[in-house]
């Protein structure tokens, strides 16, 4: 019945895949290489800017550039499979008015709705956790993270949250499409739904990220979450001083960003946090996936094919 | 009389055929204008306070310096107006293309219509004509919004000669809107079935948007930008390439005058490559989108045979 979506977005998500290990292959190599050089050339001498290994710079950035474009890929691979994937599973049928065959000849609508539902959902979860797992080697394999062991870089590109995100809009995409049987306007109710319940995620999540954040140094918010207020530290006292204050009583904080006995301060949720906040978010997809199947379910049950 | 009564029966066909995807394309384009007029009536207002203020303050200090305004009161949502308006044109002609031929095979009213229609090529025109004409009425508001939006972010340049927001505005949405119609129509018709269809579609209209966006340097010839001109008198032209020239005022390969900056370091000397700037310069603005547009009104046109061989050859079912 979806064999074209199927082959050709579960076939994209899998190549997606590939080339993001492909890419952290790469990247290790390269930095592998660059390390190298920089361990075999004179030391270099401080406050100079003459090049070291510069020969890695083209290949670093190239490798750069296809880090974050298939990383924007991961983050939107989950919404594109759910809504294609999910919505046609009911809406297809009834605008071909097949359903009101099957649904007479099924032993019951719910058993059909399982039949039909069940093997597509497994495919979305199982290329989102394909394209979740390479998103995380290539988070991993970039030379900004190393020796970071948690960070929020990557949010929503890699780990569990790609297949729960997929999930969770193909379950949506399944009940929208039984309550508005065609395909086209459920596809763009659909979107729209994904788009206001992404908005209404980050807002929430973006409260409790403030509400999590905490006082570090500049030079330790390597894998935060980003920076939500800055302010400076009396080194002596520990008491914390806004930018305001800092700016007025110490000017050349403003042109420099050090003053003797101060130390820059970022209000951040650091990276240690991610796994609370992902397995948050995994938690509210779930429940809203199976509020979404339970729905599917009773359209389907009730309504007239 | 007759042509007028065959318009309007067509035209509330279209509307009535396609409602919810022209619907859905209206919210849209409603949304991102009121967006874009409500930021720049935002930056309007800064506009106005910074003339009257006597002492240059931020935001101010942008407006004088570079010809823009900065708030950073409205920045994260006038970028993302912005995307949107880019997006806008192919996206809506996507979603409405698809639908036009691509349902009706896939509904089997296809199998009943070709046979009655005097031909299938006046069926296409019946069907894609009207809903053409009402999307490109619905675009002509995001794209007067959008020339606003520019105006009121680049006050002191005319938007009718500024590459700012090239895409986002004017005329270029509705010819670009008609250009990718055409081929998310001839993608239906191809394919038939209207998700498989708008999947295909939205990845051509991309490649599509992609390759608009490369062939613009080479839609005129760029001229090299003076170092001696000022930020403010260079803003509205576009960018096009950066090239290398060594102490004669010969032109360098990019890789040989890396590697003299690289190693030359934090010790530069007289025999440095020069950078230089090419542009277009912002008076050629509205050639640029001209040019772009007969490009587009060719490609549309090939597409639009292809269309109409396909639609003929096809079987219905």
């Amino acid at each position: 019945m979806q064999r074209f979506e199927l082959r050709l977005l579960i076939g994209a998500a899998l190549v997606l895949a590939v080339a993001m290990l492909a890419i952290a292959g790469q990247v290790r190599a390269v930095r592998a290489d660059e390390l190298a050089c920089l361990a075999a050339a004179p030391p270099a001498v401080e406050g100079s800017t003459d090049g070291r290994c510069l020969e890695f710079l083209g290949a670093r950035d190239l490798l750069d550039r296809a880090t974050l474009a298939t990383g924007a890929g991961a983050l939107l691979a989950p919404f594109v499979l759910g809504l294609f994937l999910g919505v046609p599973i009911v809406a297809r049928e009834v605008e071909h008015r097949t359903a009101a065959i099957a649904w007479t000849l099924s032993a019951s609508r719910r058993r059909w709705l399982v039949g039909r539902a069940a093997p597509i959902l497994v495919a979305i979860t199982v290329a989102g956790l394909s394209v979740g797992m390479a998103g995380e080697v290539l988070m991993r394999s970039a030379p900004w993270n190393e020796g970071v062991d948690a960070s929020f870089d990557f949010y929503g590109s890699r780990g569990p949250l790609v297949p729960a995100r997929a999930l969770a809009v193909g379950a949506l995409g399944l009940a929208v499409g039984a309550v508005v049987p065609r395909q086209l306007p459920a596809a763009l109710i659909g979107g729209g739904m994904v788009i206001a319940f992404a908005i209404g995620l980050a807002v929430v999540t973006d409260e409790w990220m403030r509400d999590a954040t905490v006082p570090l140094p500049m030079a330790a918010t390597q894998g935060a979450a980003r920076i939500y207020d800055m302010g400076v530290q009396d080194d002596a006292t520990g008491e914390l001083i806004s930018l305001d204050e800092a700016y007025a009583e110490h000017p050349e904080l403003m042109e420099t960003g050090e003053a003797p006995g101060l130390t820059m301060i970022a209000f951040v949720v650091p990276g240690t946090a991610y796994n609370t906040f992902v397995w948050r978010e995994t938690a509210i997809l779930a429940g809203g996936a199976v509020l979404a199947l339970a729905l599917a379910t009773l359209v389907v049950r009730v309504r007239r094919p | 009389m007759r042509p007028m009564r065959t318009a309007r029966t067509a035209l509330l066909l279209g509307w009535r055929l396609h409602r919810a995807e022209l619907v859905a394309v209206m919210i849209a384009a409603l949304g991102l204008s009121i967006a874009a007029l409500s930021i720049a009536a935002a930056l309007d207002q800064i506009t106005a306070d910074c003339r009257a203020a006597t002492v240059v303050v931020a935001p101010c200090g942008g407006l004088t310096e570079m010809g823009q305004i900065y708030d950073s009161a409205t920045n994260t949502q006038m970028y993302l107006a912005m995307q949107g308006l880019a997006v806008l044109p192919f996206a809506a002609a996507v979603v409405l293309g698809v639908a036009l031929v691509a349902r009706e095979i896939e509904q089997g009213t296809a199998l009943l219509a070709w046979p009655l229609a005097r031909s299938r090529g006046r069926w296409l025109a019946g069907r894609i004509l009207p809903v053409a004409l009402i999307g490109a009425l619905i675009l002509l508001v995001p794209a007067m919004a959008g020339d606003v939006l520019i105006r009121s972010l680049y006050p002191g340049v005319d938007p009718g000669g500024n590459f700012e927001g090239y895409g986002i505005r004017g005329a270029l949405l509705v010819v670009r809107f008609g250009a990718v119609l055409i081929l998310a129509a001839l993608v239906g018709a191809w394919i038939g079935r209207q998700l498989p269809a708008l999947l295909v579609a939205a990845v051509l209209a991309a490649g599509l948007g992609i390759g608009v966006q490369q062939v613009r340097p080479y839609l005129f010839e760029a001229v090299e930008q003076p170092q001696s001109i000022r930020f403010i008198d260079r803003v509205g032209n576009s960018y096009v390439a950066t090239r290398y020239r060594d102490a004669d005022g010969r032109w360098m390969r990019e890789e040989d005058a890396w590697e003299l900056l690289a190693t030359a370091g934090d010790r530069p000397g007289p025999d440095m490559p020069e950078e230089v700037f090419f542009a277009i310069p912002r008076e050629r603005y509205p050639d640029v989108v001209l040019r772009e547009s007969l490009v587009l009104v060719a490609v549309g046109g090939l597409l639009s045979g292809a269309l109409v061989l396909v639609i003929s050859r096809r079987r219905p079912g």
